[in-house]
């Protein structure tokens, strides 16, 4: 399919439908399998278990396997910066504002420093390779 | 924060007041009932709290590059919008431009983008039951469950399980449009912006949400089996990726989370 202005109503129609069918449907399965569960039973936890498991697997690859300009920023700053935003976090009794902004900081000032590591690295080889 | 006064209100003074006395629960006992106003000015305080938290920051700047790669993949701003407020799933509405962008058909894009949602289902079904004998018709929570996201759940989790059981949808349903709201103004923002915005800005943007997403789980651990859960799942997510990519999370969830309940039962 394509998007874009000359798109006919009848594909965006049929977009509605699709997303409504194939993506909503699985929210209003849960509102349906769950309507009856009460937060106290041993299943309710037990499927709160598994989405908070689900969520912290979605946290991983996000950071390990990462799609778009993330994927460019090397693993080794990924994992230092989410360990300074964790540290942050614990230091400061859980607080998430400090845990997520020092992580994000800590990964600007790595990037930069890994740019002007690599960038170093670069002249320091184009410097050996020039003088043998 | 003078909201979360007012919001704290209804609480101590149920009952009476102006507002019309919300209709009778009758299965459930034990539920204090609320005033109609109580249940409104929890829908106004959940909202107001979703569009000024730090998840709304975090939220915002990661559905600025949404915004920026709708319009690489040549949508409409008026399409990007919709797919954001039809799909309300920040990775669906990702996985769906970039499907349809390489040449997709709208069915093998629509697969795709349904195996990302298999994961709404345990999330609705953990949300589901704190809004167990509220009064509002079933319609209203087939609408409320359109909020089930990342964001807004995590934020939810910690929320409403302490309040009044009468007050948690009106709650939900805040947060949820609310989030919402900020997801759309911050795919329109990175819609307008895509061309300005430097690579490690994105890459700082991106970065955040996993953060957010991780810490706040840590914050709302009370228990040593979300510890479990949580450590299982980090380790099997990427691990399932590898062997098998396209149940990783689904996987990791199952397997990840049945561990860390067996281990609460068997301390039992």
């Amino acid at each position: 399919m394509e998007l874009g202005p000359t798109a006919s109503p009848i594909v965006i129609i049929s977009l509605i439908v699709t997303c409504l069918l194939l993506h909503e449907s699985w929210r209003w399965a849960g509102l349906f399998l769950g309507r009856n569960l009460s937060i106290e039973s041993p299943v309710f936890r037990w499927v709160q278990l598994i989405s908070t498991a689900l969520i912290a697997a979605l946290v991983s690859r996000m950071i390990f396997f990462p799609a778009g300009a993330l994927a460019d920023v090397p693993i080794g700053a990924r994992l230092s910066a989410l360990a300074v935003g964790v540290t942050a976090f614990f230091l400061t009794r859980r607080n998430l504002a400090v845990g997520v902004l020092s992580a994000t900081g800590a990964l600007l000032a790595l990037d930069a420093w890994s740019d002007q590591f690599a960038s170093a690295a670069r002249i320091f080889l184009a410097f050996a390779f020039s003088t043998s | 924060m003078q909201n979360e006064k007012r919001s704290a209100d209804p609480d101590s003074s149920r009952g009476e007041g102006g507002g019309i006395p919300a209709p009778a629960i009758v299965d459930l006992a034990s539920v204090p009932p609320v005033s109609r106003s109580a249940r409104r000015q929890a829908l106004a305080h959940g909202f107001l709290h979703s569009l000024f938290c730090i998840p709304a920051v975090v939220l915002f700047g990661t559905s600025l590059g949404f915004g920026a790669l709708a319009r690489d993949a040549d949508a409409t701003l008026g399409q990007a919008l919709l797919l954001a407020g039809i799909l309300n799933a920040l990775p669906a509405q990702v996985l769906f431009v970039d499907e349809v962008s390489r040449g997709a058909t709208l069915l093998a894009a629509g697969f795709a983008v349904s195996l990302t949602a298999i994961r709404l289902l345990p999330m609705t079904v953990a949300i589901v039951p704190y809004f167990r004998g509220d009064p509002a018709s079933p319609w209203v929570k087939v609408l409320a469950v359109h909020f089930v996201a990342v964001t807004p759940w995590l934020e939810a989790l910690r929320q409403i399980p302490p309040l009044n059981p009468s007050l948690r949808l009106p709650r939900f349903i805040g947060l949820g449009a609310g989030f919402s709201m900020v997801m759309i103004s911050g795919s329109l923002v990175g819609y307008q912006l895509s061309t300005v915005l430097p690579p490690t800005a994105s890459a700082a943007l991106l970065f955040s949400l996993p953060v957010y997403f991780g810490l706040a789980l840590l914050k709302a651990v009370r228990v040593q089996a979300d510890v479990a859960a949580i450590v299982a799942g980090a380790v099997l997510g990427p691990l399932l990726h590898l062997v098998v990519p396209e149940f990783d999370l689904l996987g990791a969830g199952l397997i990840g989370g049945t561990l860390a309940w067996l281990l609460v039962e068997w301390k039992r």
